[in-house]
């Protein structure tokens, strides 16, 4: 999209997140890889505030599209923190063919770091097509559920984001933070009701997470349902042993 | 005949017609024995037609009956037979119907590609939440005491946007919002945004009738094939029709 004129960038809440407003109103993060897109989404050009030799500069961004990344959609539905900044360390698990992962990627900055797990080759391909433009994406193509075989290559991590739909996903993410996850870090789980019972009712489903995560030391912080992108959806943020509280 | 195949041998002189005079060119071209045989052909045929109808009424039988009778009718004054059933065989009316199936599914897909490219820009970005957003807190007297506006440190006015409620200090940094256009411009541009969820929603719209009306074709192909079959349930808003097979045994 050309004309730069005819776009408003507007700060999103979310350091490194924005929302545009022109034509079409979309979330859109900062294009770390300007003239380069990942997945085929479509990108906006905008004139930035001049720089120090008073030349403005030209700043792109990436649209993010909701429908198909559930980050995007726990964005747009208003969730209250991420957890992921420039410069986060950050444990994506289920990472699919890194679509959502660029976006954390961009978010992360080249001070940060995002360490994509996915299991199944043929998206891991693509994943690692994707991070050989993003030096700040370590793919890593293994199975979720044995962090052993990736530990040589994951430090400790500030978030580990999950969207694994697998009936076992409560299982994994503690498995996962036990090994990666800093005391008091966060994680920050997609859950696909249907995936982990599908006979429950989804708000029974997501009640039922909430406690098993709650059995292995975090203390979830909020929880909301992903509509209109995604139905029986919900992304549920939550702190892994956080500090204990201090009396008054 | 004798002498046939000699009389064939010597060229004879080819008869040629008249053309019209100059002086009647005014009546037009003038009849040739070919034209004239045309003519009379048709008039013979016409004369003989109407001979034999004027003899059927002649000998018609006042009380005469036949079954297409009782389908016929009189409407506004005008007699109508039924018109006869369609002639196609079943099994040409069958693959009539897969070619109209796969242009609506042709139709479908095309609606649903280009509703996928719009909805990738437009992320309805609205006032009004369709989700549910549970916050966590410790206590029973912080649930009484719960403050939006302050839990997400924003200010009371920007709450209810979900899709971004900026931090009090993101709202005060100079660079918060890019690319401010003039007041004109800006209207043409919500105007183009307008018409692009308007357009969108009419091809989602769209693209469900086309599901319906799929449905409604592949049980009737289904109905025009094979085996015994009864219906279980009649159709209902939008909804085809159940039939039930019965089974048969597979060899």
């Amino acid at each position: 999209m050309k004309g730069g004129a005819k776009v408003i960038i507007e700060a999103h809440r979310h350091e490194g997140v924005f929302i545009a407003r022109s034509k079409e109103d979309a979330l859109v993060t900062l294009n770390s890889t300007p003239g380069k897109d990942v997945y085929g989404e479509k990108r906006i050009q905008v004139e930035g505030p001049p720089g120090p030799e008073g030349v403005a500069t030209k700043l792109e961004y990436r649209v993010w599209n909701p429908f198909r990344s559930k980050l995007a959609a726990a964005i747009l539905g208003g969730v209250d923190h991420i957890w992921m900044k420039p410069g986060s360390k950050v444990l994506y698990l289920g990472a699919a063919s890194g679509t959502t992962v660029s976006h954390v990627s961009d978010i992360v900055g080249p001070a940060g770091c995002v360490y994509a797990v996915e299991f199944s080759h043929r998206p891991g391909r693509d994943l690692i097509n994707m991070a050989k433009l993003r030096t700040n994406v370590i793919p890593i193509v293994e199975d979720a559920r044995h962090p052993l075989k990736y530990r040589m290559l994951v430090g400790m991590v500030d978030t580990i984001f999950a969207d694994v739909a697998q009936p076992d996903q409560a299982r994994i993410v503690s498995l996962n933070s036990h090994y990666f996850l800093k005391n008091g870090g966060h994680v920050v789980i997609s859950i696909k009701a249907s995936c982990i019972d599908s006979t429950a009712a989804p708000e029974a489903v997501f009640q039922k997470e909430v406690k098993k995560l709650q059995e292995e030391k975090f203390k979830p912080l909020e929880q909301l349902t992903l509509e209109p992108y995604e139905r029986d959806h919900a992304v549920v943020v939550a702190t892994y042993r956080p500090a204990p509280k201090t009396k008054k | 005949m004798p002498y046939a195949s000699l009389r064939n041998a010597i060229p004879r002189k080819t008869n040629k017609e008249r053309s019209q005079p100059a002086a009647r060119k005014k009546f037009g071209l003038l009849e040739k024995h070919k034209d004239y045989v045309q003519r009379a052909n048709d008039y013979k045929r016409k004369s003989k037609a109407l001979a034999s109808l004027r003899e059927k009424a002649a000998f018609r039988n006042p009380d005469e009956f036949y079954f297409a009778m009782t389908k016929g009718q009189t409407k506004e004054g005008v007699h109508r037979v039924r018109p006869a059933e369609a002639s196609l065989p079943h099994d040409h009316i069958a693959l009539l119907k897969t070619q109209d199936m796969r242009y609506v599914t042709m139709k479908r897909a095309l609606d649903v590609k280009k509703a996928e490219k719009l909805q990738a820009g437009l992320h309805f970005l609205t006032e009004e939440a369709a989700n549910k957003h549970t916050v966590f807190v410790d206590t029973e007297a912080e649930v009484e005491t719960f403050d939006p506006a302050k839990h997400f440190g924003t200010d009371p006015a920007l709450v209810t946007r979900a899709f971004n409620r900026p931090k009090l200090e993101t709202l005060e940094t100079p660079g918060a919002v890019l690319g401010v256009a003039n007041v004109g411009e800006l209207k043409k541009v919500r105007k183009a945004r307008e018409k692009a969820y308007t357009e969108l929603g009419e091809r989602l719209k769209r693209s469900l009738s086309f599901k319906e009306v799929l449905e409604h074709m592949q049980v009737e192909k289904n109905v025009m094939g094979k085996g015994r079959k009864r219906k279980v349930q009649e159709a209902e808003d939008g909804k085809p029709a159940v039939f039930k097979w019965k089974r048969e045994r597979r060899k």
